[in-house]
């Protein structure tokens, strides 16, 4: 069995911060599941508290957090959430439950990334590639988009971006 | 008095029912990044409350001073009779959670939060209320809860905002009564309600601002007016916003409850 001495090297958390760690990096929890305090290396004044949080309870917990982050990709994907209907939200699950929150535009790259692994054919491309230019910061980006025949351009100006589409063939 | 938290999809029904609402509460986050002439135009017709979400009290450490800052200017612009925030976290030293989460009911975290209040209060120069959370967790702490929320009131002398719904759900997640729980409060702390409707998710109750009031809520309600010297109740909706006659028909049955001076 691990114990904290087996964390030795690394500082012992406050209680605060081991539950914003365990609330935000789901892997985490698994392994708190498994072994309360091998999986993090808490103030021996806080292990009490940690060893009292019930699992099920911080999992749930957990993706009330991972909600607030789903609702926020809406209108930054609105067609790929259209496309995707109610498997969106378990689909998000898989892919943000491991990662830690930063902004809802992570979270949207995130998702993309993933539905390009998982499900290529419900992601919108164009909106993806959208976000993409939008996080960067280059002033021009060009994109053939295969499932629409078109060109993509994107242009970045002053605050804001602007968008063609042209058509192919 | 009894009115709703203004949002922009209800925007429509509140600036054209502004002789049937009491009161508007505006969550300052909202206002963060614009839209100050709307917050004029809600300040011109109506008595508005400041609510925020993301100062995270429950934070050891000092306040975010550019989110404080942000919070001060919308309440310069809305001047409200009162600010609120919550009794919860929502950052830690690493991460912004993004959302409300709970903390250890004890001493030291009592004189964290009312300490943080009054910075909140003083920096903004209007009296602060605070409010309970749902949370799905149960933490260890020296107090029982309605212990701890006297003791932050009483140290930071600010009010409380009791959302009911909180209470319900909680008591039913939590397995307490939820009448013993409110009569452990010091009733003249409480200045203020929060109602919405709950949803269920398998033998969960849960907080997703998304239902219309439902009876039981309204029977909790009434036991808190007939408890304390509530002064304001607000209909909250954040998602699947009914339209204007169902939204008016839910403040009408609020109003029923909490009769207008």
């Amino acid at each position: 069995m691990n114990s904290p001495a087996s964390n030795a090297s690394s500082p012992a958390l406050d209680f605060q911060t081991a539950l914003g760690r365990l609330l935000t990096d789901g892997p985490l929890r698994d392994r708190f599941r498994a072994n309360p305090l091998g999986a993090l290396h808490v103030e021996p004044a806080d292990q009490a508290a940690l060893l009292a949080l019930d699992p099920d309870d911080l999992e749930f917990q957990a993706r009330i957090l991972l909600r607030k982050r789903f609702v926020a990709l809406t209108p930054l994907l609105p067609a790929t959430l259209a496309s995707l209907g109610e498997k969106a939200w378990p689909l998000f699950i898989e892919a943000a439950r491991p990662q830690s929150p930063i902004s809802a535009t992570a979270d949207a790259l995130l998702f993309c990334a993933h539905l390009s692994q998982t499900r290529p054919k419900d992601l919108n491309r164009r909106e993806w590639r959208r976000l993409e230019f939008s996080a960067a910061s280059v002033r021009l980006r060009l994109h053939i988009l295969w499932s629409s025949a078109a060109l993509q351009i994107l242009w970045r100006h002053g605050q804001g971006v602007r968008e063609w589409l042209l058509r192919l063939g | 008095m009894v009115g709703v938290g203004y949002r922009h999809p209800l925007a429509n029904w509140i600036f054209s029912s502004s002789s049937d609402i009491d009161c508007l509460e505006i969550t300052a986050e909202h206002f963060f990044s614009g839209s100050h002439e709307t917050l004029r135009a809600l300040r011109r017709d109506f008595t508005l409350f400041v609510h925020g979400l993301g100062l995270s009290l429950g934070t050891p450490g000092p306040l975010d001073a550019k989110r404080l800052a942000h919070f001060a200017r919308v309440v310069e612009i809305a001047d409200p009779v009162w600010i609120s925030e919550h009794l919860a976290f929502t950052r830690t030293a690493e991460t912004d959670l993004g959302h409300l989460n709970p903390v250890r009911p004890n001493r030291a975290t009592a004189g964290l939060i009312a300490d943080h209040a009054r910075e909140i209060a003083d920096h903004c120069g209007k009296p602060i209320i605070l409010e309970n959370i749902t949370s799905h967790l149960r933490l260890d702490g020296d107090l029982s809860e309605p212990d701890f929320l006297n003791a932050v009131c009483t140290r930071a002398d600010c009010g409380l905002l009791l959302d009911a719904t909180n209470l319900f759900i909680n008591s039913r997640n939590h397995r307490f009564d939820p009448l013993t729980w409110l009569h452990a409060l010091d009733p003249q702390r409480i200045v203020q309600l929060h109602l919405v409707g709950y949803a269920r998710q398998g033998d969960r109750y849960t907080d997703d601002h998304a239902h219309p009031v439902q009876d039981e809520l309204l029977d909790l309600a009434r036991e808190v007016i007939a408890f304390a010297p509530v002064r304001a109740v607000i209909l909250e909706r954040d998602a699947d916003f009914p339209g204007a006659a169902a939204m008016a028909d839910e403040l009408a049955r609020l109003q029923r409850l909490f009769p207008r001076a």
